[in-house]
């Protein structure tokens, strides 16, 4: 929500650091504050968004553990 | 509930077994209050207790003693089952508590019950962070007893039982980490005993303190071998020497040797029991 | 005798140490300082931009579309609720989950599946367990947009922070205290629930209290479930003055929380709601450090007599 409010919330691609973007999070927020009946292709495509969010984090834990593991042994 | 005998004051009686005349071991005319025989311990797939058959009698104080990792801790914890509280422990063999010859080791006997017996004093004062009376009480509350009356008296009971009474009877609601450590360790006797087991086990009681409460808790076990059955580790040799009544000494999980005190330690049978007296190793 | 050229060289080394060691303590206290002072630039800007907004008015008005009569009485009334649902589901369940894993169960491939599986849920994005409360608890339970939905939201999202929080704290209890137990012929609940429980109430609060303070401030879940950002009306009250004098309809009313609020005013075009959102913000601020205050206070009055 940090990122939400700070980063801009323009659906833009982009690699410039610099330039206003939105995240997942932000992009889920939007459409969620307007009108989202049960069912619908907005309400469809937000948990679409969600499982790829989910699936970057769990790579990102899954990674983390693999390094922690790692480290332990060598230790 | 209980629901195995609890401790009767008996006499000696010809109802119980009285010890195997065995050349390791010399007469001894006290009946046996724990039957161990041919007790084996595995941790894992680890052997830690070899074959150790003792005859313990009652009310004398047993020592068990030896170098590092003979196995003496281990076989007291055995005693008490307080191998079951972790995981990957085996028994073999069996260990007797008598006059009734219940098994404590086997099958189907609940660790729970067989420590309502059995009292453990631990090497380092391990008093629970509360009142001196609640330390006490706790053994007997957890056996049933709730009735304030009743609590008060065993509390005072088992206080003056370990030489503590006439110093802490001011302030039993005070904490109990307030006191000395040799305070703390008889504490530690006065919860162990409060329940009244048959037999009380102490881990190198006094490894932990000053030569003066080191008598002081040495004079009180001579004094609770009227009442209760000792067994005690113990790296002090002297300390062997000048409580115990039998001593058995163990070496790499095996029982060396087992007999009278005064003999096994003038006149040793084993020539390893001999090194280990004499200091050639230790 | 050592010669001169040797002493003087030891000397000069000895000096660079203690230089390097002193220069090293006084970086390591500046940087200390500076996360206080992002601490004070954060609560100054809010007082800056919002402190002339609070006054009783605005604590007991709902929100308006002119910005100077604007309240955030149905903001922090939402937030109480939802904190109240939030603390019943996460504490129970999280404390008896971290004392089940600790103390019951045996140390097999299962319960470490269990563990990865509770780190990797501390980590998720709180706008999953958002979706999650939308799809299962709005729809398939048909509980609907309300408090019940959110608090089981913001309960799920804080539940690993109370399970770790519970297993931390009970492994300082040192294992001798567990054996003087035991050996007394305690059942292992006896031991939790007369030792382990009350010695480690200290470090179970204070996780219990991070776990709150964590949920106070989530937008995203009850955005994403429709906590609605223009309510003007109260839940329900719960106390009622006929039988069967307890409702619960609160829970199923729809509502809104401070920092719905927030972002709700911070995102209008046009400057004037930013006043009322940093008079939000202060207010958030100050339950959020009240709560960390009482977190402290708790954690010293349960340790006072706990020596090991």
């Amino acid at each position: 929500m940090i990122v939400a409010i700070a980063a801009g919330l323009q659906p833009k691609l982009t690699f410039n650091p610099l330039d206003s973007a939105a995240t997942v999070t932000a992009f889920i927020v939007q459409v969620s504050l307007g009108d989202l009946p049960h069912g619908s292709i907005g309400y469809q495509s937000i948990f679409a968004a969600g499982a790829v969010l989910f699936l970057m984090t769990l790579g990102f834990n899954l990674a983390g553990h693999a390094l922690r593991r790692r480290f332990h042994r060598a230790a | 509930m209980v629901n195995i005998q609890s401790h009767a004051t008996s006499l000696s009686g010809s109802d119980n077994p009285t010890m195997n005349v065995d050349p390791s071991h010399d007469n001894n005319l006290h009946p046996i209050k724990v039957q161990i025989q041919n007790l084996s311990f595995f941790y894992g797939a680890h052997q830690v207790l070899r074959n150790v058959s003792i005859d313990v009698p009652k009310d004398q104080v047993t020592a068990l003693i030896g170098p590092s990792g003979c196995g003496k801790t281990t076989l007291l914890r055995c005693l008490n089952r307080m191998h079951d509280l972790y995981p990957g422990n085996r028994y073999e063999g069996s260990v007797k508590l008598q006059p009734e010859g219940t098994d404590i080791i086997g099958p189907g006997m609940d660790p729970i019950q067989v420590r309502m017996r059995f009292g453990m004093v631990f090497q380092k004062p391990n008093p629970f962070p509360k009142s001196i009376y609640e330390n006490v009480a706790y053994g007997l509350r957890l056996q049933g007893m709730n009735q304030r009356k009743n609590l008060d008296e065993r509390v005072e009971k088992a206080l003056r039982e370990a030489a503590l009474w006439e110093e802490v009877k001011t302030r039993l609601h005070g904490l109990a980490h307030n006191l000395s450590g040799g305070q703390q360790q008889r504490l530690c006797i006065a919860r162990a005993i409060a329940t009244d087991p048959d037999v009380v086990l102490f881990d190198e009681p006094t490894s932990a303190l000053d030569p003066i409460a080191t008598s002081k808790i040495e004079e009180l076990i001579v004094e609770l071998k009227k009442r209760v059955t000792v067994v005690i580790v113990t790296h002090n040799l002297q300390q062997a020497g000048r409580i115990s009544d039998m001593t058995a000494f163990m070496y790499l999980g095996e029982l060396i040797e087992f007999g009278e005190t005064n003999r096994v330690f003038t006149n040793p049978a084993k020539p390893q029991t001999e090194d280990y007296i004499s200091g050639r190793f230790g | 005798m050592l010669p001169d050229r040797f002493l003087e060289h030891q000397t000069e080394m000895a000096l660079r140490r203690k230089t390097i060691d002193r220069w090293f303590g006084r970086l390591g206290f500046v940087l200390t300082l500076s996360t206080l002072a992002v601490l004070a630039v954060l609560l100054l800007n809010l007082a800056a931009n919002g402190l002339s907004r609070i006054d009783w008015h605005f604590l007991t008005s709902f929100p308006s579309r002119k910005a100077a009569e604007a309240g955030v009485l149905s903001a922090w009334v939402g937030t109480a609720l939802l904190m109240l649902v939030t603390a019943s589901l996460a504490i129970p369940l999280g404390v008896a989950a971290g004392i089940y894993l600790e103390e019951y169960a045996p140390k097999n491939k299962w319960t470490d599946f269990v563990e990865i599986n509770i780190a990797n849920l501390a980590g998720v994005p709180s706008i999953l367990y958002g979706l999650m409360a939308l799809g299962l608890f709005v729809y398939k339970f048909r509980f609907g947009q309300s408090i019940l939905a959110g608090g089981m939201a913001l309960g799920c999202l804080v539940l690993p922070i109370v399970i770790v929080a519970t297993r931390e704290a009970l492994r300082t209890i040192p294992a001798m205290i567990r054996e003087a137990a035991f050996a007394l012929g305690a059942t292992r609940w006896q031991a939790v629930w007369h030792h382990l429980l009350p010695y480690s109430t200290g470090g179970i609060s204070t996780g219990v209290i991070l776990a709150m303070s964590r949920a106070i401030g989530e937008s995203s879940p009850l955005i994403t479930i429709g906590a609605l950002t223009f309510i003007a009306f109260l839940p329900p009250p719960a106390l009622l003055p006929h039988p069967p004098f307890v409702s619960f309809e609160w829970i199923f009313s729809p509502f809104t929380a401070l920092p719905i609020q927030m972002f709700n005013w911070v995102s209008r075009p046009g400057g004037e709601f930013q006043a009322n959102a940093a008079a939000a913000g202060l207010l958030l601020m100050v339950i959020t450090l009240g709560m960390n205050g009482v977190a402290i206070f708790l954690r010293r009055h349960a340790q006072r007599n706990i020596k090991w």
